[in-house]
C-alpha cells in the first residue's frame, strides 16, 4: 500500500503540463542524441546538462532522466539499421537486429525493440518502487565501514567490467578520486591543489569535466578514427514505413525473452559498476543457451534482439536503485545524472526517500510515464529518427563542439572552466587511446564529490 | 598489429604513462606538504591525497615498467597493453590536431568575439577542415547553428552567453 501511495505522490508531481512537456522533450532529445553517431547517453546528458539550469529542479532532473533512457533506446535504432551501436550497451542489439534489417524486417525489429524496452522499463519501475525503499532502509543501518566496502566493491566492479588492462582501470578510478580532492577539505576546510586560483576554490565543477571527457573526447576519438570520412549509411525510410509491424509469431517469440531480459537486466543494473552492457550481453548468451534453435542466433532471431534490449532498459532502471538510495552511480551515465542531482542541491543517499519524497517518487513515476512516451514516440516517429542516423560525422563534429563549449560556458560563466573542458577532452582522448577508462574516472569522481558536499547552485 | 607497429605503439603508451607518473609525483609532492593529521587528531587534508598519489604512481609505474621491460628484453613478445588502446596508427592525426588547435582558438577568442561570431567562425573553419568542398552548405550551417543556439540559450533560457561586439 505504501508503494502505491508513494507512486501516487510521484504522479502528482509529474502530472503537470510543464513537467509532461519536459518529459516529452527529454525523451525526444535523448533519442536524437542516441541516434547520432559517436554520441551516447553519457555525452548526451553531459552536453545537455547546462541547458536544464533555467528549469525547476524536479522538471530538470526528470528531463535529464528522460534524456538518459531516450538515448539508451536511440542507440538501438542505429544498431538495427546501420549495425553501429550508439554505445556499448546496444552492441548486443546488433547481433540479431541488423540481420533482421538486412532481411527486410527493420520495421518489426524496431517495434519489437521498442516494445521490449517499454515492458522492461515498466517492470523496472514496479521493481524499483519495491526495491528502493528496502535498499534505503538497509542503507540507513549501514555504518561507514560497510559503506566503504560497498563503494570499494563498486569501484572494483567497474574496473573489472571496463575491460582491457585492469591496472589502467584502477589508475583511471584513482585519477577520478584525485580530481575530487581539488578544493576545500571537508574536515579542516583547508584548500587543496587550488594554487591560489579563485576559480578552483569550490573544486572543479563536474559539468565541464564530464562534457570534456565524453563530448569533446568522443569527437576527437571519432576524428582520429577517420569516422568523419566514412560514407553515410543508406537505407530506405519509405521501406521501413511500409513494413512496420511484427507478425504474430514474432510477438509470441518475444514474450518470454522480454520478461527474462527485464528481470535479469534489473538485477544486474542494481550492482554498482555492472551496468547495461554486461546485462545485455548476459541476456544474449542466456537466450542463446536456452533456445531450441541456437543456430538462428546471429541471423535474425527475435529473442536475440528483444532479450538484450529488455535487459539494457531493465539495467538502466535498476541502476537507479544504488544511485537514489546509496548515492553510488552504477555507470558513467548515472554518474553524470548524479552530477545533475548535485547541481540541483539534491543529495542522493539513504535519506533521499524520507527527506525528499516528492522528488524521489516524482522521478520514479516520471520513468513510467517516460516509458509510455518513449514507446509512442518510437513507433510513430521511427522514420524521423532513422533519417537522423544519416547525419555524417564531418558535419556533426563541429556542431557538438560548439554546443559543448557554449554549454560549459553558461554553467558558471567561466572561461577557465571552458578551458578545463577542452583539457579534459584531450585527456579523455588519450585515456581512450591508451586503454584507460574515462567512465571509471567519472564514476569515482562523482562518488567522491557526492560524499564531500552537495554543490547546490541555488 | 605487426612487430614494428607494436613497438611504436608501446613507445607512445610508455610516453603517456611517463607523463602520468610525473603528474602523480607532482601531486604526491604537493600532498606531502599538507598536514596528515589535524590538531584534534583527525585525518588531515594531506592524508587521502598522499594515498591516492602513491596509488597513481604505483599503477602507472607498474604498467610503464612492464612496457619498458618488453621493449628492452622481449621486442617480439605479446603487446597486450598497446593493443588495449584500439586504433594504433591513424592517418587523421593532423586533422585531429587541427581540430584541437581550432578549439583552443575558439576558447581564447570566445569572450572578445562573443558567442555568435566566435561560434560562426569556429564552425566555418572546422567545416573547411572536416567537410571541404561544400562551401555554401558550410556557410549556411555556420550561420544557422550559432544563431539558433543564441536564441535558445540567451533569449529563451537567459543563460548568459558572452555578447562580444554585438550589443545585447
Amino acid at each position: 500500500m505504501d508503494v502505491f501511495d508513494n507512486l501516487l505522490l510521484g504522479m502528482e508531481q509529474v502530472l503537470t503540463p510543464s513537467n509532461l512537456w519536459l518529459l516529452f522533450l527529454g525523451v525526444v532529445i535523448g533519442m536524437v542524441v542516441g541516434v547520432m553517431p559517436g554520441l551516447g547517453p553519457c555525452a548526451g546528458i553531459a552536453i545537455l546538462l547546462p541547458l536544464t539550469l533555467g528549469l525547476d529542479p524536479t522538471g530538470a532532473v526528470m528531463m535529464l532522466a528522460a534524456i538518459y533512457y531516450g538515448a539508451m533506446y536511440g542507440g538501438t535504432i542505429t544498431s538495427v539499421l546501420v549495425n553501429t551501436p550508439g554505445e556499448s550497451a546496444t552492441v548486443a542489439s546488433t547481433f540479431d537486429g541488423y540481420p533482421m534489417a538486412r532481411a527486410g524486417r527493420a520495421g518489426p525489429a524496431l517495434v519489437l525493440a521498442a516494445g521490449a524496452s517499454f515492458v522492461a522499463g515498466t517492470i523496472g519501475v514496479v521493481l524499483i518502487s519495491v526495491a528502493a525503499p528496502t535498499a534505503a532502509r538497509l542503507a540507513t543501518s549501514l555504518g561507514p565501514a560497510e559503506l566503504f566496502l560497498i563503494v570499494l566493491a563498486g569501484m572494483l566492479t567497474i574496473v573489472a567490467v571496463t575491460g582491457g588492462n585492469r591496472l589502467l582501470g584502477v589508475l583511471s578510478a584513482l585519477l577520478g578520486f584525485a580530481l575530487a580532492t581539488v578544493g576545500p577539505d571537508i574536515g579542516s576546510g583547508t584548500q587543496r591543489f587550488t594554487f591560489g586560483s579563485p576559480e578552483l576554490i569550490n573544486g572543479i565543477d563536474f559539468i565541464p569535466v564530464a562534457i570534456g571527457l565524453f563530448g569533446i573526447g568522443e569527437i576527437l576519438w571519432c576524428v582520429y578514427g577517420g569516422e568523419h570520412r566514412q560514407e553515410v549509411h543508406h537505407f530506405s525510410v519509405r521501406g521501413l514505413m511500409q513494413n512496420l509491424w511484427p507478425s504474430a509469431s514474432e510477438r509470441m517469440e518475444a514474450r518470454w525473452a522480454t520478461l527474462r531480459g527485464s528481470l535479469l537486466g534489473f538485477g544486474i543494473g542494481m550492482v554498482p559498476g555492472a551496468g547495461a552492457t554486461v546485462a545485455s550481453l548476459m541476456s544474449y548468451s542466456t537466450e542463446k543457451s536456452i533456445s531450441k534453435t541456437p543456430e538462428r542466433f546471429g541471423k535474425g532471431a527475435v529473442p536475440g534482439l528483444v532479450g538484450p534490449e529488455a535487459a539494457n532498459n531493465g539495467a538502466s532502471t535498476g541502476a537507479m536503485v544504488p544511485l537514489l538510495t546509496l548515492g553510488i552511480p552504477g555507470s558513467a551515465s548515472t554518474a553524470v545524472l548524479l552530477a545533475g542531482f548535485l547541481v540541483w542541491g539534491l543529495q542522493p543517499g539513504p535519506r533521499l526517500l524520507e527527506e525528499n519524497p516528492e522528488f524521489a517518487w516524482g522521478l520514479i513515476a516520471s520513468m513510467f510515464l517516460g516509458n509510455v512516451v518513449l514507446v509512442v514516440v518510437n513507433i510513430f516517429a521511427i522514420p524521423v529518427f532513422a533519417s537522423m542516423a544519416k547525419v555524417p560525422m564531418r558535419v556533426l563534429s563541429p556542431v557538438v563542439v560548439v554546443v559543448c563549449v557554449l554549454g560549459a560556458y553558461v554553467t558558471n560563466g567561466s572561461i577557465v572552466e571552458v578551458g578545463i573542458m577542452v583539457g579534459c577532452g584531450v585527456l579523455g582522448f588519450f585515456m581512450k587511446r591508451f586503454g584507460m577508462s574515462p567512465a571509471a574516472l567519472v564514476t569515482r569522481w562523482s562518488s567522491a564529490r557526492s560524499r564531500r558536499r552537495p554543490c547546490g547552485r541555488r | 598489429m605487426n612487430a614494428a607497429t607494436a613497438r611504436r605503439e608501446d613507445r607512445r603508451c610508455a610516453t603517456f604513462l611517463a607523463v602520468v607518473v610525473c603528474v602523480g609525483l607532482g601531486y604526491t609532492t604537493t600532498a606531502l606538504e599538507m598536514d596528515w593529521r589535524t590538531s584534534s587528531g583527525l585525518i588531515g587534508p594531506g592524508f587521502f591525497p598522499v594515498v591516492l598519489g602513491v596509488g597513481i604512481v604505483a599503477c602507472a609505474g607498474t604498467v610503464l615498467a612492464r612496457i619498458l621491460f618488453r621493449l628492452r628484453f622481449r621486442p617480439h613478445g605479446p603487446t597486450k597493453d598497446a593493443e588495449d588502446g584500439g586504433v594504433p596508427d591513424s592517418p587523421w592525426v593532423v586533422t585531429m590536431l587541427a581540430l584541437v588547435v581550432l578549439m583552443v582558438l575558439f576558447v581564447v577568442f570566445l569572450q572578445p568575439l562573443g558567442a555568435v561570431i566566435g561560434s560562426a567562425l569556429f564552425m566555418l573553419a572546422t567545416l573547411q577542415v572536416l567537410n571541404p568542398g561544400r562551401q555554401a552548405a558550410n556557410a549556411v550551417l555556420s550561420l544557422m547553428l550559432p544563431v539558433g543556439l543564441y536564441l535558445l540559450l540567451e533569449i529563451l533560457l537567459g543563460a548568459g552567453l558572452p555578447p562580444g561586439p554585438i550589443p545585447v
